[in-house]
C-alpha cells in the first residue's frame, strides 16, 4: 500500500517532459530490476529447469513406453485372440470332419453288417433247399427200392405158387424163343 | 511114374478118346491126376476137355432149372445151341432146382442164358438205387 501511495506520490511530482520520470520509471531501478530478472532466469536455466526438463522427459519416456507396451500387448492379445479363433475354427472344422467321417464310417459298417446278413440269410436259404432237395431224393431212392423188394418178394412168393411144370415150359420156350 | 504131359495135349487127348467112344475116359484120368498128383487140376482140365470137344462138334450144355426138361424143351436148346454152333451133337448136363421157380439156365460154348425167375427177381433187386 505503501507502494502504490508513493507511487502515485511520485506521479503526482514529477515534472513534465521526461515520459520515464512520467511514468514513473527510475532507471536504475528497472536495470537492477532488469538485471535481477536475468539472474533468476539464469539460476532458474541452470538449476531448475534441467531437473524439470529431466523429469518431464523421463515422464514421456515412461509415458512413452507404457503406450508402447500397452500397444504391443494390446497387438499380443490380438494376435492371440486371431490365433485362438483360427484354432477354434480348425477344432470347429476337424470335429465336423469327424462327425462327417463317423457318420461315412457308420453308414458303410451298416451297409456291410447288412449285406454280410443278407448273403448269410441267403446261403441259409441255398443250404436248407439243397438239404432239402437231397432228403427228397433220398426218400424217393429209399421208397424206390422198398418197392423194388416188396415186389421181388410179393412177385416170388405168388410166382413160386402159380408155376407148374407146364407153365414152366411154356416159360422156357419162350425164352429160348427170345434169344434165339 | 508117370511122366508128366501138359493141360493142353491132356484135353487134347481125352477130347480125342471122347470122340472117339472110348469107354473108361474119366476113370483113366482120374488115375493119371492121383498118379501126377494132379488132382486141384481136374476142373480145369475138364473145363479144357470140355473147350476141345466143343472144336470138335461136342458140345455140353449145362442146364438148370426147376422141373425136369422135356424133349421138346431139350430140343429147343438143342436148337439155340446150333445157332451158335451148327451142326453140334450136344449134350445135357442138367440140375433141377426148385429155388429157381421156374424158367432155365444154359450155359454152353462159354455162353449163359439165364432166363430163370429166381434171376429176374435178383435182377430187378439188383437195379435198386
Amino acid at each position: 500500500m505503501n507502494i502504490l501511495t508513493q507511487f502515485a506520490e511520485t506521479v503526482t511530482d514529477a515534472p513534465k517532459g521526461d515520459i520515464f520520470t512520467t511514468l514513473g520509471i527510475d532507471w536504475q531501478t528497472l536495470v537492477l530490476q532488469i538485471v535481477a530478472f536475468l539472474l533468476l532466469v539464469w539460476l532458474l536455466k541452470k538449476l531448475v529447469y534441467p531437473i524439470l526438463i529431466k523429469s518431464v522427459d523421463k515422464r514421456q519416456e515412461d509415458i512413452e513406453s507404457a503406450s508402447k507396451l500397452a500397444d504391443e500387448a494390446r497387438k499380443q492379445a490380438d494376435d492371440t485372440k486371431n490365433q485362438i479363433d483360427k484354432l477354434l475354427r480348425d477344432a470347429k472344422a476337424q470335429a465336423n470332419d469327424v462327425v462327417q467321417t463317423a457318420k461315412q464310417e457308420a453308414t458303410a459298417a451298416i451297409e456291410l453288417a447288412e449285406s454280410k446278413a443278407k448273403k448269410h440269410a441267403e446261403s441259409i436259404i441255398e443250404s436248407a433247399h439243397t438239404q432239402l432237395e437231397r432228403d427228397v431224393i433220398a426218400a424217393k431212392k429209399s421208397l424206390r427200392n422198398e418197392t423194388i423188394e416188396l415186389v421181388a418178394l410179393a412177385t416170388e412168393k405168388i410166382v413160386k405158387n402159380k408155376i407148374d411144370r407146364k407153365a414152366d415150359e411154356n416159360l422156357i420156350s419162350s425164352a429160348i424163343k427170345d434169344a434165339s | 511114374m508117370a511122366i508128366r504131359i501138359s493141360r493142353r495135349k491132356l484135353a487134347d487127348y481125352f477130347a480125342d478118346e471122347f470122340v472117339a467112344g472110348k469107354k473108361d475116359i474119366h476113370l483113366r484120368l482120374a488115375a493119371y491126376l492121383i498118379d501126377t498128383k494132379r488132382t486141384r487140376e481136374l476142373a480145369i482140365i475138364v473145363r479144357d476137355i470140355e473147350y476141345n470137344l466143343a472144336m470138335r462138334g461136342q458140345v455140353i450144355a449145362d442146364v438148370m432149372s426147376a422141373h425136369e426138361l422135356t424133349t421138346a424143351t431139350r430140343k429147343q436148346i438143342e436148337a439155340l445151341v446150333h445157332t451158335i454152333k451148327p451142326k453140334a451133337s450136344v449134350y445135357f448136363r442138367t440140375a433141377v432146382d426148385p429155388t429157381v421157380i421156374g424158367g432155365v439156365k444154359v450155359e454152353a460154348l462159354e455162353q449163359v442164358m439165364d432166363s430163370t425167375v429166381k434171376n429176374k427177381l435178383t435182377m430187378l433187386k439188383a437195379n435198386k438205387v
